[in-house]
């Protein structure tokens, strides 16, 4: 006997949410998510919706979800850890529930992968329904445009997932995060567009792609015998392998030397926001200039510069070569 | 809690030789397997013992009838007269499939501390075993020690249990004991056996029980790894004289303990060292920044590119 009234909608899609390993799987299907309230003004019931559109629709698989939520139950916040796309979640205040969203409406700017002012427009608008279904009810954010399937960044975090306010909120896990490292892939089922990253905003994922293996050893090879800088990579050889050239070579092509590069590009790359690369600049005695491979790869390259030119040197704590 | 601190241990002779030795056990080696052939086993006399290592899987493990093991048949009774512990800990089942071997066989030195754990467990039933195990500081720190120190872990947080997603390996021990082949598998509820099987059958038996287990899995599962538990190689050829055996066993010996030596390292250092060098000769000498921003959106696009093939691979798999 009563309709429902529409207060917001937008497009978004859902994240799917690993409980015991704390990953965020942006699923790559069309969706969006609708609040409305029922015309009935005794209700104050919201009703949070999340369904396929666009060519998802016809995806048997996918299924509408539905939500009703008392006033006051719920909170909409950015998940901040997430550095490759735009993450909310729907966080229930009397249970553990979550739900995870990506959103899909393009952002303004070029920033594909961070929040935009639209974006907390939104969130300012559900966090206001969510306290109240009666609150104004003037503007209806529904996109004109044909729906254009954005670039969904897919995202990967191993902990954390909620918001830095979140009391509950567990500290991040390095260990967890060097371990769960998963090359983000197609989802399972019957997804029919996948979500791929622009390069724009893909992070470098493995210091192999910046600087092949064999540019290491072909780098080597060139070195002169007597040479001090060859001297100096031997020193950071185990001792109880033969300090030279031709060990060094060896080594530089091992299996276990490979797996030491991508050791340490699976830490740099997966701990993104949890400042594992100044850790590792500090350990290195090396500039600091940022997180990821990128900003390692700028720490070495701002080291090199120091070496060379000592006297501008203004970063004081700079790591000088032996 | 016990289920922290125990890495994950790649699968390998050298390895698996150097743990063993390392526990105190005396003249023992491991050796991979690269064809499941009787012949072939029967060479490596005296073998005692064979572990067997392959992907992990639910639907592979579990029993279709309940009480029943998908091959062979439970033995609860083998459990007071042989060592067989459950598994408490994912990362430590190859050190426990190893121990499987050795503390079940009564021709092998085990050393002091072995010799003490075991007599230790003794009365403990598979479950106790278990969790002495797992807290044996002891086995826990050799068999840590053949890992490579993670770079930058923060260790006040306990370490993941593996999930679903994850690529697990398993491993399991089969050899014959007091006349019978078993499959200790800690994370069966019991010793399975495997029938009637002496040293002298095993080779026959065991290759047989194999052909079993592979047929089980899907065709397309290629990720099984058999490593033979059988007897210092050297001992034998010195026995026999074989200077040209032994020359290649020391050669062998040699390449085990430098991989294991690498295996330790995270080579952060000479990885910043040799990038260093590569950087300066290569970006900054020729290019300076210019070139170095053309390498860092290069290395966007490889990564992206890669990420999409990963993806396509992925729904190509799970279309399959």
């Amino acid at each position: 006997m009563s309709d429902q009234i529409t207060l917001i909608t937008f497009k978004a899609g859902r994240v799917d949410f690993n409980p015991p390993s704390k990953h965020l799987k942006p699923l790559p299907q069309k969706g969006k998510i609708t609040l409305s309230r029922s015309s009935d003004e005794e209700a104050p019931l919201l009703s949070f919706v999340w369904e396929p559109r666009g060519s998802s629709k016809d995806d048997p698989s996918v299924e509408r979800d539905e939500l009703m939520i008392f006033p006051g139950e719920a909170e909409w916040l950015p998940v901040s850890t997430c550095k490759t796309g735009r993450v909310y979640v729907l966080k229930f205040n009397s249970s553990s529930q979550r739900s995870f969203f990506w959103l899909q409406d393009p952002p303004a700017g070029d920033k594909l992968d961070e929040i935009s002012e639209g974006d907390l427009k939104i969130a300012t608008r559900i966090n206001t329904l969510l306290e109240d279904v009666f609150a104004d009810e003037v503007d209806i954010t529904e996109d004109a445009n044909e729906p254009t399937a954005p670039n969904g960044g897919d995202v990967e975090m191993a902990d954390s997932a909620s918001p830095s306010n979140n009391a509950t909120t567990q500290t991040p896990n390095l260990t967890n995060l060097l371990r769960s490292i998963v090359i983000p892939s197609g989802e399972s089922g019957s997804a029919t567009n996948s979500a791929a990253i622009p390069a724009s905003i893909a992070p470098i994922l493995s210091i192999t792609d910046a600087i092949a293996p064999s540019q290491i050893v072909s780098y080597v090879s060139s070195l002169d015998e007597s040479d001090p800088k060859l001297a100096n990579l031997c020193n950071f050889l185990p001792a109880e392998i033969p300090h030279n050239k031709s060990e060094l070579l060896r080594v530089l092509q091992s299996a276990q030397f490979l797996q030491g590069l991508n050791s340490l590009s699976t830490t740099l790359h997966s701990s993104e926001g949890y400042n594992v690369g100044q850790l590792v600049s500090q350990e290195l005695g090396m500039p600091y200039r940022g997180e990821g491979i990128e900003g390692f790869l700028r720490g070495v390259l701002e080291a090199i510069r120091e070496e060379e030119h000592p006297d501008t040197n203004d970063d004081g704590d700079a790591g000088m070569q032996e | 809690m016990a289920s922290s601190g125990w890495n994950t241990l790649e699968s390998d002779a050298g390895v698996f030789t150097e743990l063993v030795e390392s526990l105190g056990v005396k003249s023992v080696e491991l050796d991979e397997l690269h064809s499941l052939d009787a012949d072939y086993l029967r060479a490596l006399a005296p073998l005692y013992g064979v572990i067997f290592l392959f992907k992990y899987s639910h639907s592979a493990l579990a029993p279709t009838t309940p009480g029943v093991p998908q091959d062979g048949s439970y033995d609860p009774d083998a459990e007071q007269a042989i060592f067989f512990a459950r598994q408490k800990i994912q990362n430590a089942c190859a050190t426990q499939a190893i121990l499987s071997v050795v503390l079940n066989r009564s021709d092998i030195q085990l050393g002091s501390a072995l010799t003490e754990f075991k007599g230790f467990v003794e009365d403990f039933d598979s479950d106790l075993r278990g969790e002495t195990l797992s807290n044996s500081e002891l086995i826990r720190h050799t068999h840590n020690s053949f890992s490579r120190p993670t770079p930058f872990v923060d260790e006040t947080h306990p370490q993941r249990q593996a999930g679903d997603d994850d690529d697990l390996y398993h491993f399991i021990a089969y050899l014959p004991v007091h006349g019978v082949l078993y499959e200790l598998d800690g994370l069966q509820p019991h010793p399975i056996s495997h029938g009637a099987c002496t040293d002298e059958t095993f080779p026959e038996t065991i290759v047989q029980v194999l052909y079993r287990r592979i047929a089980r899995y899907p065709e397309d599962e290629v990720r099984f790894n058999l490593l033979a538990v059988c007897h210092d190689r050297r001992e034998l050829l010195a026995a026999v004289g074989d200077a040209e055996g032994l020359l290649r066993e020391d050669e062998k010996r040699a390449e085990w303990r430098r991989e294991n030596v690498l295996r330790r390292e995270n080579f952060v250092g000479l990885i910043y060292e040799a990038l260093k060098g590569v950087l300066g000769d290569e970006v900054v000498k020729k290019g300076g920044s210019e070139a170095f921003e053309t390498m860092i959106s290069e290395a966007k696009g490889k990564s992206q590119k890669r990420l999409e093939e990963a993806q396509r691979r992925n729904m190509q798999s799970n279309s399959a």
